[in-house]
């Protein structure tokens, strides 16, 4: 089933006539249920435009969003969408900075916070607060207050927060940026287990290319356009791309990328040190 | 620099206090606060102290830092006390004079006791601050209010400001500590002058920090919306508050309290006594009022 779908989407910042930024131009994808999706894409790209896009906070100049088959437009004639939150407990959204995210002095108040908005029964919210800080690993944090923690293990209470809602996707706008590289791990593993566990759809926003091999499919955003849609593996073969869109390609896809200008031919997909070490010495036997 | 102030002051020790609905040490507080204006005997001061101390006992804290709350008030006190000794205007002789100051007997008495009521009006509070958490205190604010959603008055919105705006003082207060490291290291110059001087170098470090705080007031609003805030007028809570029997024990013990200050308080009108010693003892609030 198609979880998110953009059809030719555009958006435009007008704050007034002389000043219109075109921020997304003609955007057109599906994402599948259960998919693990990337979105990269340089300062000013229009990711975090996107972001918004997919859970009605934006609503498209042109265009539809649908989530799961519902538009994040109003019918015609309404003002504001009937079921606009149904669409945001659908998507869950986690933003830069966890401690903008959350409202509640303790842990436990705070991941009860979605769930109370929707008026879930009291038994159950417990169940879900349990549930929810058990999936990101945080049980023994649950009467803690967040400000002691870590930047990981915080963004992953604030995960636990909107997994209370119970979303079918969970969408990450830049949501390891700020975090040590220890920190972007511990948040990248608990996705990725959320989605092969409970079949979570995720889209990660991100400008380092480096958290792109946690997922199998990319989309490369460029000055508001789609400039690219395919694995990681494809993404890197075509270096050249990475480097006209403003990003910069993993330390390991630079070295195979300076080999090739200087004129030692890699031609396949190489994932780590290790491989790059293998094939240079096959190379070298060749010679 | 800030980082040791800590916000409220809960002191948990888990006590029968402490598990006490939030709702009704905050009634009990508030039936406290207003009813210590209208005792005037010495004996009405020596209850509500005995109240005090049994109840810091009961919650297990100890006096000495229940007694701390007291200090951020001593210049307070002190101030008021030299003031009422040397210019109240009292009756008979004068104990000591000189130019306009003058010492009575009656000032002693009423300075006394206006230093008695100010800290058991620190004391008590500071009880309930010291066995609530900010968060329950917040609860109990919500569920007492929420009589006022019938005249549409949003009780729900006032209770999560507060709570937002306590979830942000430990963050903002580490913003200031940054943003003051990061002047200092371009060499603001925060600690001499006069005050003026030093109100003025405020500034830069003030400025950033409205800045920064706008811009998070910002992306916690798109969260709010995000997770579904005001999506349903039938809002659910997660923290049920539930009266248990230690409460209306203490609500009891606390009326039993309350009558006894009450007819130490009422009784001198209807049996003014004559006995000179006692009088002391007996000028209420009402002989006073009415200048008996």
């Amino acid at each position: 089933m198609v979880a998110i779908s953009f059809k030719n989407v555009s958006f435009t910042y007008d704050s007034d006539e002389d000043n219109v930024v075109l921020a997304l131009s003609n955007i057109s994808f599906d994402i599948h249920e259960g998919e693990f999706v990337t979105l990269c894409g340089g300062n000013g790209s229009g990711k975090s435009t996107l972001s918004k896009l997919t859970n009605g906070l934006l609503l498209p100049d042109s265009g539809s969003v649908e989530i799961f088959g519902i538009k994040t437009t109003p019918d015609e004639g309404d003002k504001k969408n009937k079921r606009i939150y149904d669409i945001r407990s659908t998507v869950g959204l986690i933003f830069q900075n966890p401690d903008n995210q959350m409202v509640a002095s303790i842990i436990e108040d705070d991941i009860a916070f979605g769930p109370e908005n929707l008026g879930v029964p009291r038994d159950e919210i417990e169940q879900r607060v349990t549930w929810a800080l058990k999936t990101v690993g945080m049980e023994e944090y649950r009467k803690h207050t967040p400000t002691k923690l870590s930047g990981g293990q915080k963004q992953r209470i604030a995960i636990a927060g909107v997994l209370a809602m119970k979303p079918k996707v969970l969408i990450l706008d830049e949501s390891t940026a700020m975090l040590d590289p220890e920190g972007r791990e511990e948040v990248l593993e608990t996705v990725k287990r959320l989605n092969e566990e409970e079949g979570i759809t995720i889209l990660h926003i991100t400008h380092n290319m480096d958290d792109c091999v946690y997922g199998d499919r990319i989309l490369v955003l460029k000055q508001g356009k789609l400039a690219f849609d395919g694995t990681p593996q494809e993404l890197f073969l075509n270096a050249d791309l990475v480097r006209t869109c403003d990003l910069e390609l993993p330390p390991i896809q630079n070295a195979v990328y300076l080999l090739n200008q200087n004129g030692i031919k890699i031609d396949d997909y190489i994932q780590d040190e290790k491989e790059l070490a293998r094939k240079l010495w096959q190379l070298k036997q060749k010679i | 620099m800030l980082k040791d102030i800590s916000f409220g002051q809960y002191y948990p020790t888990g006590s029968i206090l402490h598990r006490l609905d939030p709702r009704v040490k905050l009634l009990i507080m508030l039936a406290y606060v207003i009813l210590i204006f209208f005792v005037k005997s010495y004996i009405g001061y020596i209850l509500f102290a005995l109240m005090v101390i049994s109840t810091a006992l009961i919650a297990r804290i100890p006096l000495k830092s229940l007694f701390r709350s007291v200090k951020a008030v001593i210049f307070l006190v002190l101030f008021i006390t030299i003031i009422n000794v040397f210019f109240y205007k009292g009756e008979g002789e004068a104990l000591w004079s000189w130019w306009k100051l003058a010492v009575y007997v009656d000032g002693l008495v009423f300075a006394s006791k206006m230093a008695l009521r100010l800290i058991l009006l620190v004391l008590g509070p500071a009880l309930l601050t010291y066995t609530t958490t900010p968060m329950e205190l917040t609860n109990a604010i919500e569920s007492l209010l929420s009589p006022l959603k019938l005249i549409k008055f949003p009780v729900h919105d006032l209770a999560v400001i507060m709570s937002i705006a306590m979830r942000m003082i430990p963050t903002l207060m580490d913003e200031t500590d940054r943003i003051t490291l990061a002047q200092k290291a371009r060499g603001a110059d925060l600690d001499t002058g006069n005050i003026f001087k030093r109100i003025k170098a405020m500034v830069p470090i003030l400025v950033p920090l409205f800045v920064c705080a706008f811009r998070r007031a910002d992306e916690l609003a798109l969260a709010l919306e995000s997770r579904c805030y005001d999506a349903t007028p039938n809002r659910t809570t997660y923290r049920v508050l539930k009266l248990k029997g230690r409460d209306f024990l203490f609500l009891i013990m606390f009326l039993v309290f309350m009558a006894a200050v009450i007819l130490d308080v009422a009784l001198p009108i209807y049996y003014p006594c004559d006995a000179t010693w006692i009088e002391g003892f007996y000028d209420n609030a009402f002989f006073s009022l009415f200048g008996l």
